[in-house]
């Protein structure tokens, strides 16, 4: 009986500390691969394999005009004009979100379908608040 | 059926203990869901959270400040005393007791554990056995905890489009002290409730109780 709490415990414990760990080097590669991937893509004006890269709901924020109207993604982000920020600084995941820095700006992401997808980018910081994006969800 | 007989107690337990960790398993990933939707992100199945820092930091926490509260509940009756509960030592049988009173050295018993007939460090480290044990589960589910806290923290903060930060600037920031010391207040209430009140309350049959027909002021006897 005795045995068998003690085993029971031990991979609770193990489950535990599997779980509770964050930033996984390959998950981040994921993100960092796709972050550079969808600025690759706006670089050579292919606007329909960058608008692939979003999230969801960042796709329906890209699709919303300035006056509030509907628009096609590809205008949208040709409207953004977000430049190549460069080789990535760093890449951070923890859990289904990412952040990868550039020098210039930082793109967050998100799993979706288990793909890496663009939830906000052409993002600068602001202190304590949400960082302001260029492209992001509604 | 003599087995299930003479572990009922632990195995009553240990069943509520697996149904309302599945129960919360299923509310999590609810609510989980819920936060996950409202930011515009995708679901996950309930295999998929069981595998999330957030489902290991709600169990880490709850685990941690039960462990504590048992570690310090042994430690402190060994020399804190509360008249008239069964919670309590007798009054004069403050600190760590003669050899006579632990059946320790000539006074063991060819039943004595190994360890408490052995002397030396054993009996050492036996005699306080089940602090240590208690001791080190706390601390690991409590590092567990602001491992598993972290991550789920920083999960968030991606979420929010904000910066994860670090595990040193976790442990020192109101999320994890918020969490920490919300447990810790209900173990302390719970067992100083338990002290008390048995002092003047009953349940027959219980050894958590004393005997319905004993004097308030009578110490350290069960039903």
């Amino acid at each position: 009986m005795l045995r068998s709490l003690g085993l029971a415990l031990c991979t609770a414990g193990l489950l535990l500390a599997v779980t509770a760990c964050g930033g996984s080097g390959p998950a981040r590669d994921g993100a960092e691969e796709t972050a550079e991937s969808f600025y690759a893509a706006l670089e050579n004006g292919d606007y329909a394999r960058a608008c692939a890269m979003l999230a969801p709901a960042t796709l329906e924020g890209v699709q919303q005009s300035e006056n509030g109207g509907d628009q096609d993604c590809a205008d949208g982000l040709r409207e953004v004009s977000l430049q190549d920020p460069g080789e990535p600084l760093s890449a951070q995941a923890f859990g289904r979100n990412a952040q990868v820095e550039f020098g210039s700006e930082t793109v967050f992401l998100t799993l979706s379908s288990s793909n890496w997808k663009v939830m906000a980018a052409g993002c600068t910081a602001r202190g304590d608040r949400p960082y302001s994006c260029r492209v992001e969800g509604d | 059926m003599k087995t299930l007989r003479d572990n009922g107690l632990f195995l009553v337990f240990f069943a509520l203990f697996l149904l309302s960790l599945a129960g919360q398993a299923a509310a999590g990933v609810a609510l989980f869901n819920e936060q996950q939707t409202a930011a515009g992100l995708e679901k996950v199945s309930i295999w998929q959270y069981l595998a999330t820092s957030s489902f290991a930091v709600d169990v880490a926490e709850n685990w941690q400040s039960e462990f504590l509260q048992f570690l310090l509940l042994i430690v402190a009756s060994v020399w804190f005393v509360q008249k008239g509960s069964p919670e309590s030592k007798k009054v004069g049988r403050r600190g760590l007791e003669t050899d006579k009173d632990q059946l320790l050295g000539q006074h063991a018993t060819a039943a004595s554990p190994s360890w408490a007939r052995a002397g030396g460090w054993r009996t050492l480290v036996y005699s306080n056995s089940l602090a240590l044990v208690m001791g080190t589960i706390f601390l690991l589910s409590w590092l567990a905890q602001s491992i598993a806290g972290f991550s789920a923290f920083a999960e968030q903060q991606l979420a929010n489009l904000q910066d994860p930060g670090t595990w040193g600037e976790y442990v020192l920031s109101p999320e994890f002290w918020a969490r920490t010391l919300q447990n810790w207040q209900s173990e302390f209430l719970a067992v100083a409730s338990m002290v008390i009140l048995a002092v003047y309350l009953r349940q027959r049959g219980s050894p958590e109780s004393k005997p319905v027909g004993a004097a308030h002021t009578e110490t350290d006897v069960e039903g």
